[in-house]
């Protein structure tokens, strides 16, 4: 597979803050990639250069095959990008919306009219034309920006937290659509809080104060933290939360105490306990999953 | 348990319909919420999860049925899914007017505001504008907000949603040491993962609610099975077969392969058959038990019923 981004010790600084910090990521043609980080970590910033609407100050980057900081109107042309924020014209219709960014991304007329309505008819938005976008239900919302983000036809679709608040059904659904798309020649770059479901990314990145942590698989990506999470369950459950709190930084989860630290085990924690007087507690062991990987490499 | 009995109802939501116009968002609710209860409110988007927690804490008027509590507003601590905060205001100032409000002495006020910013672990930002706070600390001075009048029902409206998986839980850790007392707290979710927070579970469904468990959601498909197909060269292909089918929600691609939801092998090879294609029907199937979030997709999209109460 040829690469679609690639980025050599990628570095931007803001002030006397390094926000990037020499990143060097691959995101290869055809695949869904995972862009993981708290906020703050330089995640959007980092997509900013690439897109080339942000000057770097170190180091290189090429989306598909534009030099990122030279040719950043040319590359713009082929990516489609969906913020959180959706930014569509509220006081719009929905047609009068991919209208208008269709337009924006160069296309007229009959080729113009054409796309609106392929893209209205994919995400079910025929009966919806004549809406105004601001009365519309949020789910609505999320397909009439998708639909103007790929009007273009893009190689590159750029989503930011696409399923923040999507309900189970409608995220398997997502999943497959997006399936559909790469399946289609399509590159898909997300980001996102909630781990669980980027394990169905075919590659990720973490990325953690300006640098890069982590690039590869998601089962990659757990197993670079190893170690089981330990789930303890007592009768003192407040004070035990309290004291492996301290110790562990472990937190609660009803009525267990769950431990995540890496390299922490079963006889540390019992010690530890039966010091401070809990004598009677019993530590079970669950695998670890990317959720745990993210929290262990971020207190690391 | 032994306590269960003799824990006070804080509220009661008694048949209660709530309608926007011509659209039913609470359809004959019937709720019952006691100190000491922890309530995940789980179910797809329009379901009426936000309504219902609205209702509770005395935003919206029923159109019919009754809400019954002695609580008042001194008692309901409230945050919804977007920030509730002033922006031009600091953290501090923040604390101190949602406390006012509530009609708190000055005295007591001023204690409260320290309690709530070491809770939230908002000590060094109490002078910062909350507009100028990241995403957790904006849901944890919201929650600070909620809690700083001591209610005994605290209610959070996808207290989680968009904030990164380590101020996650910092925040359920807040909470979980914000009710440690026996306040009772209802919170809505979209992340099935987070009923593991709660002690009950309240599944809703085109404005109805009913009560449930993980225990109880799971047996509804104890006749089901997650059939799995190892997937390798054919992803792509996978993939876009998929796409074409995204309104069966019983077939889906995970980590460990295809993955189809049925009661029976043949029953698998036949979903697989008019899905993915009769290529794929043949393959070697391995057998696991539903996940909780199978389970629930199962329910929701009418494919497998719960048992009567008491059934389980």
């Amino acid at each position: 597979m040829t690469a679609v981004i690639e980025t050599h010790s990628l570095t931007k600084v803001f002030g006397r803050r390094t926000v990037v910090d020499a990143v060097d990521l691959t995101v290869k043609r055809g695949e869904v990639y995972g862009f993981l980080g708290p906020n703050g970590a330089g995640k959007t910033t980092t997509l900013r250069m690439l897109l080339g609407l942000l000057a770097s100050d170190g180091g290189s980057a090429s989306v598909l095959g534009f030099d990122c900081t030279k040719q950043g109107p040319q590359l713009r042309r082929l990516v489609g990008y969906v913020s959180q924020l959706y930014s569509l014209y509220l006081d719009l219709t929905v047609e009068q919306n991919l209208l208008f960014f269709g337009r924006m991304y160069g296309l007229h007329n009959d080729r113009l009219r054409d796309r609106v309505a392929a893209e209205m008819a994919r995400f079910q938005l025929e009966s919806e034309g004549h809406a105004l976008v601001g009365s519309l239900p949020t789910g609505t919302q999320r397909r009439c920006s998708l639909a103007a983000a790929l009007l273009h036809q893009p190689k590159l679709l750029i989503l930011d937290e696409p399923t923040s608040g999507m309900d189970t059904i409608s995220r398997r659904e997502f999943w497959a659509f997006l399936g559909g798309l790469v399946a289609a020649d399509t590159t898909v770059i997300l980001t996102t809080h909630h781990l669980e479901e980027v394990q169905v990314c075919d590659r990720l990145c973490l990325i953690l104060g300006g640098r890069l942590r982590f690039e590869g698989t998601p089962q990659g990506m757990v197993e670079a933290f190893p170690g089981p999470v330990l789930l303890i369950s007592t009768n003192q459950v407040k004070s035990a939360h309290q004291i492996l709190k301290e110790r562990y930084g472990a937190s609660l989860l009803g009525n267990r105490v769950r431990v995540q630290r890496q390299g922490v085990d079963r006889d540390e924690v019992v010690a530890t306990l039966r010091e401070a007087g809990i004598a009677e507690a019993s530590v079970g062991a669950v695998a670890a999953t990317l959720e745990d990987a993210f929290v262990r490499a971020a207190g690391s | 348990m032994s306590g269960t009995l003799a824990r006070a109802a804080l509220i009661k939501l008694r048949d209660v319909t709530v309608r926007h116009g011509r659209t039913v968002a609470l359809d004959h609710a019937t709720v019952t919420v006691k100190a000491g209860d922890s309530v995940a409110v789980l179910g797809p988007d329009g379901a009426g999860k936000s309504t219902l927690l609205r209702c509770l804490a005395g935003l919206v008027r029923p159109s019919s049925g009754k809400v019954e509590s002695h609580l008042g507003d001194a008692g309901i601590g409230y945050a919804g899914s977007t920030f509730d905060l002033y922006g031009d205001l600091t953290v501090l100032e923040n604390l101190s007017f949602f406390g006012r409000v509530r009609g708190m002495e000055r005295e007591k006020l001023a204690e409260r505001i320290e309690a709530m910013l070491s809770l939230t672990n908002l000590k060094g930002a109490r002078d910062r504008l909350a507009g100028r706070l990241s995403g957790g600390m904006k849901k944890g001075l919201a929650l600070g907000c909620a809690l700083v009048h001591e209610p005994a029902l605290l209610l959070l409206d996808e207290p989680t949603v968009g904030v990164d998986p380590v101020s996650r839980q910092e925040l359920w850790d807040i909470i979980a040491q914000a009710t440690a007392g026996g306040t009772a707290l209802v919170f809505t979710s979209t992340y099935l993962e987070e009923a593991a927070h709660a002690s009950r579970l309240l599944a809703m469904e085109h404005g109805r609610a009913s009560e449930t468990s993980s225990d109880r959601v799971i047996a509804a498909c104890r006749d089901w099975s997650a059939w799995v197909v190892p997937v390798a060269e054919e992803r792509t292909e996978v993939r876009a077969r998929l796409a074409a089918v995204t309104h069966e929600p019983r077939v889906y691609l995970r980590p460990e392969g295809l993955t189809v939801l049925a009661v029976d092998e043949p029953g698998a090879r036949e979903l697989l058959a008019t899905t993915v294609g009769a290529g794929f029907a043949g393959a070697a199937l391995e057998q696991s038990a539903p996940t909780f979030e199978d389970a629930f997709v199962l329910l929701e999209s009418g494919k497998a019923s719960e048992p009567a109460a008491g059934a389980a």
